[in-house]
């Protein structure tokens, strides 16, 4: 059985983990799952603009930083309550589809697979998003660089759609609880639908699990090589740099 | 005239389009959304290929984008070349006529 590993940042500094990202895509030595826990950060997609998207004013407390990947904005409050995660993988057509939905819809499966298992109406909804009972609990982003692919996403535990409307680029006469209240309409997140707070931890060992289920593999916990910590130190420049987050 | 926005919402997600023309040429254009497009830099030669090319043929446009998704293998699920040019024409809309 094939081992990939296991790598758990924590609690990170987001513009630290962009540059973690891009360094373990271009020099894992092999397959790779990851976990972090982001607080108070915007992370913008890679075809995104901050003056656009955002309310500069309104996010000074937030941490800003670009990412590699296309996609939309992922929001996180300071509740910490959600799962971010990481896969990096050689694209050899079977685990990792060439496809490019395929190949979302290959990672996904093992969140839906994680709510099925709470019991919820779980399912994939093309290109990159995971719902559940059509409401959007899981937004995924994906980049490739030669044979590899790198997919980041996020799990929703909890969420503060209020918070995230508030530091959005919206303008002040089409802000309102109507607008809050359709944005809410369109997501979901896990206590909501489970009706308690789940514990984060049992959510990652069944994602763990999972994983190691529907790629008949086993993940071996480790941290960063040097290699990788060298070029995410290199890296971290680039992602603090006004030039690249403010594009 | 000064610079105008556009949005179009492709199947593959929100595209912005801020574009500054001159006469019927395109001087300037800036794409960003929240959609995918591999490779992600290709999006630039995007932007290059168009800035000077008149507006007068929407055919052009989409011809153009064509040729540049076709020489940079360019992927862009639920987002077609067309798409961008729609979200170019919701910017101009002043400025489209006839077989636009």
């Amino acid at each position: 059985m094939d081992e990939w590993r296991l790598i758990e940042f924590g609690v990170v500094d987001i513009k630290y983990m962009m540059a973690m990202n891009e360094a373990i895509l271009r020099r894992a030595p092999t397959n790779t799952v990851f976990f972090w826990t982001p607080l108070k950060s915007i992370i913008l997609g890679f075809f995104q603009r901050a003056s656009v998207e955002l309310n500069l004013d309104r996010c000074k407390d937030y941490t800003i930083v670009r990412r590699i990947s296309g996609g939309g904005i992922a929001f996180s409050d300071d509740h910490g309550r959600q799962i971010n995660y990481g896969v990096v993988g050689e694209i050899d057509g079977a685990r990792f589809p060439l496809d490019i939905i395929d190949s979302y819809h290959a990672i996904c499966n093992v969140f839906i697979e994680v709510l099925k298992d709470y019991g919820m109406d779980a399912g994939f909804r093309p290109i990159n998003d995971i719902v559940v009972s059509g409401r959007k609990i899981s937004g995924n982003a994906q980049t490739r660089r030669g044979s590899r692919l790198l997919q980041n996403g996020t799990l929703l535990l909890d969420f503060d759609v209020s918070e995230m409307v508030r530091v959005l680029n919206v303008p002040s006469e089409k802000y309102s609880d109507k607008l809050v209240n359709s944005v809410e309409e369109g997501l979901t997140w896990m206590d909501k639908e489970l009706g308690y707070p789940v514990r984060i931890d049992d959510v990652k060992k069944k994602i763990i699990t999972k994983f190691e289920e529907r790629f008949d593999i086993t993940l071996k916990p480790t941290t960063p090589t040097p290699n990788e910590a060298e070029l995410g130190d290199e890296l971290f420049e680039k992602y603090s740099s006004p030039k690249w987050n403010f594009k | 005239m000064g610079t105008r926005t556009g949005l179009h919402k492709s199947r593959g997600g929100l595209i912005r389009c801020e574009v500054t023309l001159e006469d019927d040429r395109i001087m300037d254009i800036i794409l960003s959304g929240d959609f995918f497009l591999y490779p992600e830099d290709a999006l630039l030669h995007i932007a290059d290929a168009l800035r000077g090319l008149s507006i007068s043929s929407r055919e052009l446009l989409v011809t153009t984008i064509h040729d540049v998704y076709s020489k940079h293998e360019i992927i862009s699920p639920g987002c077609e070349p067309i798409d961008f040019v729609s979200a170019i024409a919701n910017a101009l809309k002043e400025e489209m006529e006839g077989d636009w």
